[in-house]
Parts: C-alpha cells; structure tokens; sequence
C-alpha cells in the first residue's frame, strides 16, 4: 500500500442501529441474548459493546477501498485492536463515524519479506453527539505471500 | 481462571453477514491459501466480540469501558479456544496451545 497517504481522512459514515442486526451480531460472537431495557412500551436492545464491529467497520471500508492507498486486501491481516467505550449503543440511535489514516510504517521479517504496517483511528458519536466508541487499528500487508 | 469455546465450520460466514467483514480470505478457501493460510480464518473482531461477550454475560454493556488485543495467530473453523484470564489481562489459545489473542486486555466498572 502507499503509506504516503498516512494523514488521510474520510468523509462521515452513518449508521442507523436495528434490533434486527444487534440480535444477528450477538448471535454471532455467541452472545445468546442482547441486554434489553424496557423505555415505555418499547422494548430497547442495547449493543454489546464490540458491535462497533459492525457499525465502524462500514467506515472503516473507505480505507479497504481507498484507490489511492492501493490495500490489496486479501493480503491483509488485523494485528492489533483497542476500543474504548463511552455511551451504550442502542436500537434507533444513528451513529456517525469518521475514520482518519494515523500513522504507518514499513519494515521487515525475517525472510526479508516487506510487511506495511497501517494505523487507523475511529471516532464514533450517536445523534446526542455522545462519543460511543474511539477505536484504534492496525492493519499489516504482506508482500511476497 | 478460563474458558473454552469451540469455533464452528459455518462461523465465519454467519459473522460475515452480521458484520459486513466479506474479506475473501474469511470466506474463500482458495484466495485464503493463496495468502499462505490453510483454509478461511475467522474474522478476529469475532474473536475479540466473542471475548468481550464471555465477560459481559447478561449484565449491561454499559460496564465494558475498554478492551484491547493483538492476534498473533489466524482462528479457524472448527479450533477449540480456550480464554485464560487473570483480572484484566487474558490471553486466547487454541487446541494446540499457541496463542491466537495475545496482550489481551479489558476493562470493566460495573459500579
């Protein structure tokens, strides 16, 4: 990829949350059921945390289809994550998330092989303007695979 | 203290749809060994969810403040995974003990 793009943002990705796709999500890192909290006659779901997987990721996909930046995707793997929460995420909320290329550097392994390290961060926000999510990843490339 | 979880064959497809994480190599066997892999891996923000789902349980999400890995090794269909925790930190190893989240790290305030 082309590491001289390091800097980069991209435009705001927004989210809508569903019941539907928060029940989907937590059956799929095997949560049996999302936590719900009863607000009048409405019965709301809130997210597990790590729903943010599903909600930046979506943003996060400016970056795999970045031209510019050249990932070729299939070569690259997650090294690294850290989230730090902040408002609970529930059904009806509209998250907006705007993703930036923070840092990234090159280097080697021990056959010589060139490995791109890619650091991109993630801020999260619901329709209060309340941060939900800061999320912090890093991606690598392989080359010669 | 820990924890086994058995990664099923259809699970990276199933988290496929929930999350959006079509990458190829999570759920094309032949572009994944082109990669140097022995077959589709799980997504590892799966392995993370799975994670941080085993020390929610039923309680309110909102105690989740912070949580942070690094995958050392690719999870595949069928591993068995075993979470070992000591207070914040854990570590996810797999059937043959080599670990597949390493430097794992979670805070929860459940005041």
């Amino acid at each position: 990829m082309d590491l001289s793009v390091v800097g980069k943002k991209y435009p705001i990705f927004i989210y809508e949350v569903g019941s539907e796709k928060i029940i989907e999500y937590a059956k799929a890192t095997l949560l049996k059921n999302p936590y719900s909290i009863k607000k009048t006659k409405r019965k709301l779901l809130i997210a597990p945390p790590t729903f943010v997987a599903t909600y930046a990721f979506k943003a996060l996909r400016y970056v795999f289809d970045d031209k510019e930046l050249g990932m070729n995707v299939p070569n690259v793997m997650h090294a690294e994550q850290t989230f730090e929460f902040g408002e609970v995420v529930k059904s009806g909320d509209i998250i907006s998330t705007k993703v930036e290329l923070k840092n990234g550097f090159s280097k080697e392994n021990k056959n010589g092989d060139k490995i791109d390290f890619l650091v991109v961060i993630s801020e999260s926000k619901n329709q209060k303007k309340q941060i939900v999510c800061n999320g912090r990843w890093v991606l690598v490339e392989k080359y010669n695979v | 203290m820990s924890k086994k979880i058995k990664i099923s064959e259809y699970l990276p497809f199933f988290y496929a749809g929930a999350s959006g994480d079509f990458n190829q190599i999570h759920i094309d066997d032949k572009i994944a060994k082109k990669t140097g892999l022995k077959g589709i891996v799980l997504q590892g923000l799966c392995t993370m969810g799975i994670v941080s789902n085993y020390f929610l349980g039923d309680k309110n999400p909102k105690i989740i403040k912070k949580i942070k890995v690094r995958f050392s090794k690719p999870v595949y269909p069928n591993d068995e995974l075993n979470i070992q925790f000591k207070k914040n930190k854990f570590v996810v190893l797999n059937q043959f003990n080599e670990e597949v989240i390493s430097k794992g790290e979670i805070t929860i305030n459940e005041e």
